[in-house]
């Protein structure tokens, strides 16, 4: 008897168009995957994998809108899709973009929803209680008329679900949607998967112990290749611990390899600093005034520290003001050099001091080549050529980058915060800030930068969302609320009651 | 917030005010017309309320004072400096007409954007014949806008971090700089990052709308609509005694 | 394999036309660049005008530079020019584009201000002049009407700074975009 399948994919390859200076590599090779209707499977790779251009291939957009080499099969229930139009695929196909603001359209959250209906004519009565159900399924209800855009990333994740059940199509494609939503709409997402009973892929770089309940096949992609690895949860999590994608002892990989320096040495301390934002002027969601007051904070040399907090604690502003950015209304910040003497920081020495990461990697990338990035602050600090081209191979190698003349623009995003990382690598600050690290870049990946870092004997401040990582890797832990330290964590043990105090 | 009157009755009326404006028509029903204006919106919204948009305009309304009376010397002469320096009956005439047609189009287009809905606004568009893909465009770009511009003030951010700032330029405070361009020069590579930032998002905009089913050949249905019952009616009604109101001068004089 | 190209279907022109009139009004409203004398400052919109005219040519050029500089007039509260400024912009983009694709690319993959050519030269003053003159022209004349031409005049150098703000800023722009992100030059139709 045949097997029921809802995707069958045969000797799929891909690659992205070449450019100039630049051949894309072989994403996709001779890719072989079947999937059974109505089941519920995750895929695994790591950032730049491919599994996103995966799953856009399968829903027929690439190489529709990218261009490039295209071979091998896709059937959706049958039916091709290599040389359909994904808008007559909508039926059949749904997916929700890891990056929700890209899929989102319309001034109103029940517009949104609408509008894959408005698309296929349903009667305007039909859509209205369509549009209802799904609102209600996300714990959108209230948020009818309210603009996507004023919504934190875990709503617009939300909507996106929304839309997809509004449409339910046989086949839904879920790109990263777990990271960033809520503990309480991971169980509820879980619930929804169960009820609607289509077929459900699930693509992540990371694990979740939530796949193990609701997933019920288990896929590697590596090497442009899927790996099927069978049913079973755990036996899925020894394949990922294999890969480095889960790492099974995170302070063993962080703590031994660096030297720690024998006697603490700070690089800044600020005190009392106090920062205030008017109304409206951070973003438009927050109505109220807003406050940061820290009345002290200390960085030493090579050590790692994580500030975790909720959305609009204080985190981003605090590191903002730590690398000059932002410039506090009272308090002062001041710097050491290794030699021990101390100087008030203003603005620009606090520029030159820090670096930055941000966590979109396009806001940080200006120019042609990986070279002209790398090299721009080294001219700038009157090194030789010969000098900026040593370290320029020495970053590539480190880093792993692509070869020099790469364009960055059209690198991955894990690529691209690699970059960013290697950047202030070569300019030797003392101080890094790494936002949302955790976004882009598989764990081992991380540890290997921090391990750079600190071997440079850099001060280094994470921001994050993902508390099991800041206990894993961090030596200090600040836990802010509303503007405020209210805790700080220090060694392993505090560290590990901070899992207990927030969770 | 809902339109106060039916956003196609709102876009007619404001057609025909902006028409009246530009009318040649005695100065005093122009004022007179000027002044309901200005009285419904002061009821309406307070007096408060006009001073943006009058601020706006008020050193427009200036150089119309100014300048119009060198190019209208007809009539009576009122007062004269020398030989250029001579305001007329004509260009003072000419002059309050100006102040009036700005003023009046100004305070018109703002009473409109007080009283109508964004959304309406397109909707009614759409009814009087704007293809849906434009009337999209305009919504999708009203969505992209505030993102772009916080990504600009990240993108300046990032790049104060890298190389020495503008500011520190600034300080040399070098007239010749200034206009040599070299300011637009240095923001080159800030201003790359942003559009290759936006642009990228070309392929995924077009790939979100065709995952959204546009392009399609079916008919497109709509969930929000103008309303067609007794409010629209009503509206209408008041629509056509409003436009008798600002066409019998037209008519008349 | 299959080599493919991208399809700029319906959606993509759509998509491109949207980004081109968000990119235009935000350069209008946020990327301003002090000046001495006359205005205090001077907006980028220009620049993103004759980004789009360059790179798009001039159908996209009118859609997106009319209404990014409209809706970003609307945005800082000066609907009442939004009309005028559509029709002085959009002309302004579709003139540029009209003379840049009509005279100096021929073939659809030919990058013709990259070559120091004598005819791409005149071609691209020609082209800079008239999209400089339908927009000043198109501004001086409504205005006139509206505020009288004492006021319309003064309002002309301005208006002209602009454009050669947009020509200074707009040619290396759009080149170092080329360079920086090459799939560019593939989302043309």
């Amino acid at each position: 008897m045949e097997n029921d399948y809802i995707l069958e994919i045969k000797d799929l390859s891909f690659k992205y168009p070449d450019y100039p200076g630049y051949t894309s590599p072989l994403l996709l090779d001779s890719l072989n995957m079947s999937v059974e209707r109505g089941s519920v499977s995750l895929v695994v790779g790591r950032p730049d994998s491919g599994k996103t251009s995966l799953s856009r291939i399968v829903a027929g957009l690439l190489p529709r809108f990218s261009g490039g080499s295209i071979g091998g099969e896709v059937f959706v229930d049958k039916r091709e899709v290599l040389h359909s139009k994904p808008q007559e695929l909508i039926e059949l196909i749904g997916l929700t973009f890891q990056n929700p603001e890209e899929q989102l359209l319309t001034a109103r959250c029940d517009t949104e929803v609408a509008f894959p209906l408005e698309s296929i004519g349903t009667e305007r009565e039909t859509i209205l209680q369509r549009v209802e159900e799904a609102l209600e399924q996300v714990g959108l209800r209230d948020f009818r008329e309210r603009t996507p855009s004023s919504l934190s990333g875990g709503e617009k994740k939300r909507l996106l679900i929304a839309v997809l059940i509004a449409v339910n199509p046989e086949l839904w494609i879920l790109d990263e949607i777990f990271e960033e939503l809520d503990p309480w709409f991971r169980k509820r997402l879980a619930k929804i998967i169960r009820s609607y009973h289509r077929s459900v892929i699930v693509l992540a770089s990371k694990w979740m112990e939530i796949y193990g309940e609701i997933c019920g096949s288990f896929y590697l992609l590596k090497g442009g290749k899927i790996h099927f690895c069978g049913n079973s949860a755990k036996d899925f999590k020894d394949v990922l611990e294999e890969e480095g994608i889960i790492l099974s002892n995170l302070e063993k990989s962080t703590g031994t390899n660096v030297s720690v320096p024998a006697e603490k040495k700070r690089v800044l301390e600020m005190r009392d600093i106090v920062f205030r934002y008017g109304k409206d002027e951070r973003n438009e969601s927050s109505k109220e005034d807003f406050e940061l007051a820290v009345s002290r904070f200390t960085i030493f040399r090579g050590e790692v520290v994580s500030l975790v907090g909720r959305n609009g604690s204080g985190k981003t502003t605090l590191a903002k003001i730590i690398c000059g950015l932002l410039e506090p209304e009272e308090g002062e910040i001041r710097i050491f050099s290794d030699e021990g003497k101390d100087f008030v920081g203003g603005r620009e020495i606090l520029n030159r001091t820090s670096g930055y990461l941000f966590q979109n990697p396009d806001f940080q990338i200006f120019l042609p080549t990986i070279a002209d990035e790398l090299s721009l602050g080294l001219k700038l600090m009157n090194k030789s050529e010969e000098e900026i081209n040593d370290s320029i191979g020495r970053a590539i190698e480190l880093f792993r980058l692509p070869p020099p003349e790469t364009p960055p623009t059209i690198m991955g995003y894990g690529t691209k915060r690699r970059l960013q990382a290697a950047v202030y690598y070569l300019l030797d600050r003392r101080i890094i800030i790494m936002d949302e690290v955790d976004s882009g870049l598989s764990m081992d990946e991380l540890v290997e930068i921090l391990k750079l870092f600190k071997g440079k004997g850099m001060g280094i401040i994470l921001i994050t969302h993902d508390i099991h990582f800041a206990s894993a890797v961090s030596e200090k832990v600040f836990y802010m609320e509303a503007g405020g330290i209210t805790k700080v964590y220090e060694g392993k043990s505090e560290i590990g009651s901070l899992m207990e105090d927030i969770l | 917030m809902k339109s106060v009157i039916d956003a196609r009755v709102e876009l007619v009326l404001l057609f025909e005010m902006i028409l009246l404006f530009f009318m040649r028509l005695n100065l005093a029903i122009l004022g007179g017309y000027f002044g309901l204006l200005l009285i419904t919106i002061v009821i309406l919204y307070g007096f408060p309320s006009i001073k943006t948009p009058f601020l706006g305009i008020l050193p427009i309304l200036i150089l119309i004072l100014l300048l119009t009376p060198i190019f209208n010397r007809s009539g009576r002469m009122i007062f004269g400096l020398g030989r250029f320096l001579r305001v007329t009956s004509g260009g003072l005439s000419d002059a309050i007409r100006y102040v009036l047609r700005l003023s009046g189009i100004t305070f018109s287009v703002f009473l409109f954007y007080k009283t109508t809905e964004a959304n309406d606004v397109l909707l009614a568009f759409q009814w009087f014949g704007l293809p849906f893909r434009i009337s999209l465009t305009i919504t999708i770009s009203l969505q992209y806008i505030p993102g772009l511009i916080r990504a600009y003030g990240e993108i300046m951010d990032a790049h104060r971090l890298r190389v020495p700032s503008m500011e520190s330029s600034k300080r040399r405070n070098n007239i010749l700089d200034r206009f040599s361009g070299k300011r637009l020069k240095g923001m080159i590579p800030v201003l790359v990052a942003l559009v290759v930032y936006a642009v990228k998002r070309i392929p995924t905009l077009a790939m979100a709308l065709e995952m959204r089913g546009f392009g399609r050949g079916e008919r497109r249905t709509s969930l929000l609509k103008l309303e067609t019952g007794k409010k629209f009616l009503l509206d209408s009604l008041l629509g056509v005694i409003l436009s008798a109101f600002l066409i019998i001068p037209i008519v008349v004089f | 394999m299959e080599e493919r190209g991208i399809e700029t279907s319906l959606a993509f022109k759509v998509s491109t036309i949207t980004i081109l009139t968000a990119i235009t009004a935000v350069f209008t409203l946020a990327v301003r660049i002090p000046v001495a004398p006359t205005r205090g400052y001077i907006n980028l919109g220009d620049v993103a005008i004759y980004f789009s005219a360059l790179t798009f040519g001039p159908l996209t050029a009118l859609i997106a530079g009319g209404l990014g500089t409209a809706l970003a007039d609307i945005i800082g509260g000066y609907a009442q020019y939004a009309p005028i400024t559509f029709i002085a912009h959009g002309f302004q983009g579709f003139v540029i584009g009209l003379i840049v694709r009509g005279l100096l690319i021929r073939k659809k993959d030919e990058i013709a201000i990259d070559k120091g050519k004598r005819l791409d030269f005149i071609g691209l003053v020609l082209a800079f002049m008239s999209g400089t003159i339908v927009m000043a022209g198109v501004y001086l004349l409504a205005e006139a009407f509206m505020v009288g031409l004492g006021a319309a005049l003064a309002e002309l150098p301005g208006n002209i700074i602009q454009n050669v703000a947009g020509i200074a800023g707009g040619i290396p722009l759009t080149l170092a975009i080329r360079k920086a992100y090459p799939p560019i030059l593939n989302f043309r139709w």
